[in-house]
């Protein structure tokens, strides 16, 4: 089941919101996010990937481990390239009309 | 389910279906089992009907199931999953993934780049040098990925209709797959046929330095023919060039950690005639320190090559089943190698694993075929294990050949021709100088 949500600020509603990034040497890239109006914290990422709009360079920079097939990787480049373009215009067409009213925590705990 | 997936399936339960019941001439009961496992391993591997690690499982489930015998017991077939070879890829594995962690290969890379001038043709040599060095020690697809990060700025700074773009994007690649070939854990095709020697002759003195003693200069050969090739096909528009390659580097007590670990561990590596210490043992020195001391995480080690591991396990355990069965033997004696040549016999070899491993994966192909060849009798055994090692890493021809070339060719700064044209040459040459050492090395025995 999909659902999709804008995330926004728990005390203002703002959906004008700022991605701090925290990288810190041995831990995971944690992500703090700040309501650009009020400036109240909304919300903390751990970052598992990073793709940028350079999809292949996000992916070459996350590629740390051996690979055994060419095919795969080659599917796996062809299929990032694409795939997340495809997938961030159908999101945000299906945003205007889909969008859920439960909050982001909400949705996450029913779907797990 | 894709309906390829189910084609591939579905053909190789039915070939191994057919190979069970259907009689075949005077092969033992237990290889002909055992010939059934090898023919669904043979089409998983060849059309990746499940992902190449699950195969193993699937030959493992099937040795367990198929061979029973009171000759042996089924845990001969699970030992090679963990065995010395295994470790020692393991060693390598946690090796580079502290280098890669701590950026030190980017470092490296970074700093050796910047001592080779400013003519295109020894720009491209240093990238090749470079990424061979660093293949011989992390895996090629680590080093491609990371090299051509490097790289990128470099190329986009040069105009569009520059062939130096080309050259820069093929060279990496080619030389990962050749550096690769440098050491027994350059990559898991060196590794099967390194337990190949080590199972065929217990008393074998191969060793980390000896593989190397050969297969170095082989690799640094190849390495320069595939300068030049890539030279002759793609020539850059100027004869100088001016890169601003930065290098910032900030050591740290784990930066430290990792660099004296690495040296110390290579060192161990290459002196094991002296100590006398296994190399799979002396690989365990990274992992204990890495992962004891913090610069490593249980994150960093659960995302290790977990998945080459086992199928590098597959392969051995699928080799340990064909000859306890005597497989092996059986299909050597149904050919007549004895009115064969030896160049012949190890051209033929040569020759076959480049045209598998150009469509399939290298670990998958050298798992297949290392338990054959080295039964063939008039090929010495470690000729042909090495023979078939380091073919497996010549084939360089299509983007699908190695993942190093899918990265490079995922750059779109190339066309399949491209590739195609150098990589033909490049395969064909190293295929060539490859059977012509062995024959010569062969006779001078």
């Amino acid at each position: 089941m999909e659902k999709i949500k804008r995330e926004n600020c728990c005390l203002c509603g703002s959906t004008e919101l700022e991605n701090i990034f925290q990288v810190k040497t041995g831990e995971p890239v944690k992500v703090f996010v700040r309501c650009s109006k009020c400036g109240a914290f909304v919300a903390r990422y751990t970052l598992k990937c990073y793709t940028t709009n350079k999809t292949y360079e996000s992916y070459i920079e996350n590629l740390k481990g051996e690979s055994e097939s060419g095919h795969k990787t080659l599917n796996e480049i062809e299929f990032l390239s694409q795939d997340i373009q495809k997938e961030f215009k159908r999101l945000t067409g299906l945003i205007k009309t889909s969008e859920e009213k439960k909050k982001i925590e909400d949705i996450i705990i029913e779907d797990q | 389910m894709k309906l390829r997936r189910i084609f591939s399936l579905s053909l190789g339960v039915v070939l191994a279906v057919l190979v069970y019941i259907i009689p075949i001439g005077n092969i033992p009961p237990l290889a002909k089992r055992c010939l059934s496992i090898f023919v669904i391993a043979a089409v998983f591997w060849v059309t990746e009907a499940v992902p190449l690690y699950v195969t193993s499982f699937i030959v493992l489930l099937l040795e367990a199931i198929l061979l029973r015998s009171p000759k042996f017991s089924y845990k001969i077939f699970v030992s090679p999953f963990f065995s010395p070879v295994i470790i020692l890829f393991l060693g390598g594995y946690i090796l580079s993934s502290g280098l890669h962690k701590y950026r030190i290969d980017r470092i490296l890379a970074r700093k050796i780049l910047g001592i080779f001038g400013t003519r295109p043709a020894l720009i491209t040599l240093g990238i090749m040098l470079v990424t061979g060095f660093l293949s011989m020690w992390m895996s090629n697809t680590a080093t491609t990925a990371m090299m051509i990060a490097v790289a990128l700025p470099i190329i986009y700074s040069l105009e569009k209709d520059d062939k130096f773009r080309k050259l820069i994007i093929l060279a990496i690649p080619f030389a990962a797959n050749l550096g690769g070939m440098a050491t027994p854990i350059g990559t898991p095709p060196n590794a099967i046929a390194f337990a190949a020697i080590k199972e065929l002759d217990k008393t074998s003195s191969m060793t980390f330095l000896n593989w190397m003693k050969f297969a170095f200069p082989i690799s640094i050969l190849l390495l320069i023919m595939a300068w030049v090739v890539l030279l002759i096909f793609f020539k850059p528009k100027e004869k100088n060039y001016k890169f601003n390659i930065e290098v910032r580097v900030k050591i740290r007590w784990q930066t430290k950690v990792v660099s004296i670990t690495t040296v110390i561990t290579i060192l161990l590596w290459l002196t094991s005639f002296f100590h006398h210490v296994p190399s799979g043992i002396v690989a365990l020195l990274p992992p204990i320190i890495f992962l004891s001391s913090g610069i490593l995480d249980v994150n960093d080690f659960r995302s290790i090559g977990w998945d080459v591991l086992m199928l590098l396990g597959g392969g051995l355990s699928l080799g340990v089943a064909m000859s306890k069965t005597g497989l092996s033997s059986w299909v050597i004696s149904q050919i007549n190698f004895q009115s064969l040549p030896t160049f012949f016999s190890m051209g033929m070899i040569s020759t076959i694993t480049v045209a598998m491993s150009s469509f399939m994966s290298n670990t998958a192909t050298t798992n297949l075929l290392m338990p054959i060849v080295t039964k063939i009798p008039t090929i010495i055994p470690i000729d042909a294990a090495i023979s078939t090692a380091l073919a497996a890493s010549v084939a360089m021809i299509l983007p699908i050949s190695t993942p190093p070339n899918a990265i490079a060719y995922g750059s779109n700064e190339i066309k399949v021709k491209d590739m195609i044209k150098a990589g033909a040459v490049i395969t064909v040459v190293s295929l060539i100088i490859l059977v012509l050492l062995g024959i010569i090395i062969n006779k001078a025995r």
